[in-house]
């Protein structure tokens, strides 16, 4: 990695150094846990894979990590070992599907479910020196409203929030967005809804959702798309592989598709301007 | 937020019962015909924010965070708690950010690495100035980044931190503890002054002291000017028949004698003594003279008994009274009393935060004029 200098003066210090992008950094969360996020993170990476970009899946359910079941990988070294600075990024990130490179969490270590300072300054601090693999950065925030699930969507340029028809995942997606917004001032998210019986459900579940979030929140809700309810994707998850591997043909890893397409044609939601520390400078300059 | 299905005849019906049981908020998020119900085809599916009837602040401001952080453990509610911690948290990150980027050169860090190298002059741990530092950075927003403005919210954050009390503001024993030189006697012997002449307490004093002669015979001349009786013994056993006999006191002050921290043997026998009498608090004095390294020995070493609180002495002879501070955070102890001279009337006063800062931080005009 060559690091090219920095000019550094108080207003170049927003300025990014020259010739130098910043990944792109989405946070996907649900509220509610079993709606099919972790499915939902995996497939996705695939699917900008195919589209020619580098993805990084940070699994930040620190301490019941998924993905690497998900997708068969027996990981050597996991994020605990990175935070205790006992192993490099290198050594830790494992390759998975599609050239997807996936940072697993650990497995049962209690301590990690509420990261402190230290740690997250320490995890992006990893992050950013391996920022010039890498284009997009997906962050497996891991379900519920605890502090680092919050902590990684306001990190984030975009916050993906997956919902499925049933009303407790509605009604937890809301919560959700409504902690992010009162105590961190999130105004946009995106929102997937997994397991719809068709397009239709799918954009009824969107409508209700949003006109909530509108009303009652003021808040602004983005529909990134669908992902229709596939007996393929249950196979796969059994087989262990993302169904994008597995069934390309099918419906849902179309629907993956038109996803990941939909999310690359918008721009993020914010704008994360140059500087040291690419993965946090927006709380610097917004929050 | 509530969503609920309700079934009705018409939809007109549907939203009315609606509104009936969510109130006006209610919102109407579809409608749809439903087959296969001839009496009740129409569905609603509404929702309501209770929470949103409540007066609700948006925006993320100083006076908030301020609020939050007195309430920490306190809490109002145990949500609004938990979240406050949350916001805390997001907030340690920027700020630790903040100082990370002053490493890299930027505007930020002269302003905050004279205030640290000042802090450190008056005596506080670098450590605990930089914490000092970060915390108070992490409760501005970016916009009030001015010198004056951080000055001010560093000495109300230090202030929040200042930990006073009066051990023996009602009726105790106190026995006080520390290295030998530290002021034992005189602290004693002031307090005992203190408490009888102004609180006009009664008050009994016991010197274990037996090492040195003329200790104990200092005290027992104080004892005759204040006619308080004053008691020798060479044991905790001793101690406990002492404490027997002047039940009917106030007060009970017992000066011990001065011991190496790193005598594990000479801890053993005050550990002895707290396990004796329960009632027992016990005072560490500590010169304001010490370096660093000597008051977290002692902090360190008499940490194992049951501490209440700490005496400073020598605050004439010092110049710097950041340790007051290091003993304090370390020790987590609050600061009883500060003495100065070797007199017994005067050079005595009750610790207080508005004037344990003024020792602590005196300086506190701007760097650039």
């Amino acid at each position: 990695m060559d690091k090219r200098p920095v000019v550094k003066t108080p207003q170049a210090m927003g300025s990014e150094p020259f010739g130098a992008r910043a990944p792109r950094i989405m946070a996907v969360s649900s509220g509610k846990g079993g709606v099919g996020k972790t499915n939902s993170v995996v497939n996705l990476a695939v699917a900008f894979s195919r589209m020619g970009k580098r993805c990084l899946v940070l699994d930040a359910d620190l301490g019941l990590g998924n993905i690497d079941v998900l997708l068969g990988l027996a990981p050597r070294y996991n994020v605990s070992d990175l935070l205790r600075g006992e192993r490099t990024m290198e050594e830790v990130v494992v390759r998975g599907p599609s050239g997807v490179m996936i940072l697993p969490a650990a497995s049962g270590v209690y301590e990690l479910t509420d990261l402190k300072a230290e740690e997250r300054l320490a995890l992006s601090s990893h992050l950013e020196k391996f920022s010039s693999e890498i284009d997009m950065l997906i962050i497996d925030t891991g379900a519920g409203i605890s502090t680092n699930v919050l902590y990684f969507n306001v990190a984030a340029q975009d916050i993906v929030v997956v919902v499925s028809p049933e009303p407790t995942s509605i009604t937890d997606a809301y919560a959700l967005m409504k902690v992010l917004h009162k105590r961190h001032g999130e105004r946009r998210f995106k929102l997937l809804v997994n397991t719809a019986r068709t397009r239709k459900e799918g954009i009824e579940v969107f409508r209700k959702i949003s006109l909530a979030a509108e009303r009652f929140l003021n808040l602004s809700v983005e529909y990134v798309g669908c992902v229709l309810r596939d007996d393929d994707v249950v196979r796969a998850v059994r087989e262990q592989k993302a169904v994008l591997e597995l069934y390309p043909d099918s419906k849902a890893s179309a629907c993956f598709m038109d996803i990941a397409r939909e999310i690359s044609a918008t721009p993020p939601s914010k704008e994360i301007k140059g500087g040291v520390q690419f993965f946090w400078r927006h709380i610097l300059s917004g929050a | 937020m509530h969503i609920k299905r309700f079934v009705a005849q018409t939809v007109r019906d549907a939203v009315k019962a609606a509104k009936a049981e969510f109130g006006d908020e209610a919102l109407v998020l579809s409608t749809k015909r439903l087959r296969n119900s001839p009496y009740a085809p129409y569905e609603v599916i509404a929702a309501v924010d209770y929470d949103l009837s409540r007066p609700v602040d948006v925006k993320i401001d100083v006076s908030e965070e301020r609020a939050g952080r007195g309430d920490e453990g306190a809490g109002g509610k145990g949500g609004e708690g938990a979240v406050q911690k949350e916001l805390n948290e997001v907030r340690d990150l920027k700020k630790l950010l903040w100082l990370m980027l002053e490493k890299d050169g930027s505007p930020l860090s002269s302003l905050f690495s004279g205030i640290e190298d000042e802090l450190v002059g008056n005596g506080i741990d670098r450590r605990l100035a930089k914490k000092i530092i970060l915390k108070t950075a992490e409760s501005l927003s970016k916009d009030r980044l001015e010198e004056a403005y951080f000055r001010s919210m560093m000495k109300d954050l230090i202030y929040e931190k200042l930990d006073v009390a009066d051990p023996l503001k009602e009726t105790g024993v106190t026995a006080f503890v520390g290295a030998s030189g530290a002021g034992k006697t005189t602290t004693v012997a002031k307090l005992a002054s203190e408490c009888v002449l102004k609180r006009k307490k009664r008050v009994a004093l016991i010197t274990m002291d037996a090492l040195r002669p003329a200790a104990a015979e200092e005290l027992r001349h104080y004892g005759r000017a204040l006619k308080v009786p004053v008691e020798a013994a060479l044991t905790p056993r001793e101690v406990g028949g002492h404490l027997k006999a002047h039940a009917d006191k106030d007060l009970i002050l017992i000066d011990t004698a001065g011991r190496s921290p790193r005598r594990a043997d000479e801890m053993a026998e005050m550990r002895l003594l707290s396990s004796l009498d329960r009632r027992i608090r016990f005072n560490l004095v500590l010169s304001a003279r010490s370096r660093d390294e000597s008051i977290y020995e002692n902090v360190k070493a008499y940490g194992a008994l049951p501490l209440s609180s700490l005496t400073f002495t020598k605050l004439d002879e010092g110049d710097v009274y950041g340790p007051i501070l290091n003993a304090m955070i370390l020790s987590k102890r609050p600061v009883a009393y500060l003495t100065s001279g070797r007199g017994v009337t005067g050079g005595f006063e009750y610790a207080t935060k508005d004037g344990l800062l003024k020792y602590i931080i005196p300086n506190q005009e701007p760097l650039n004029g």
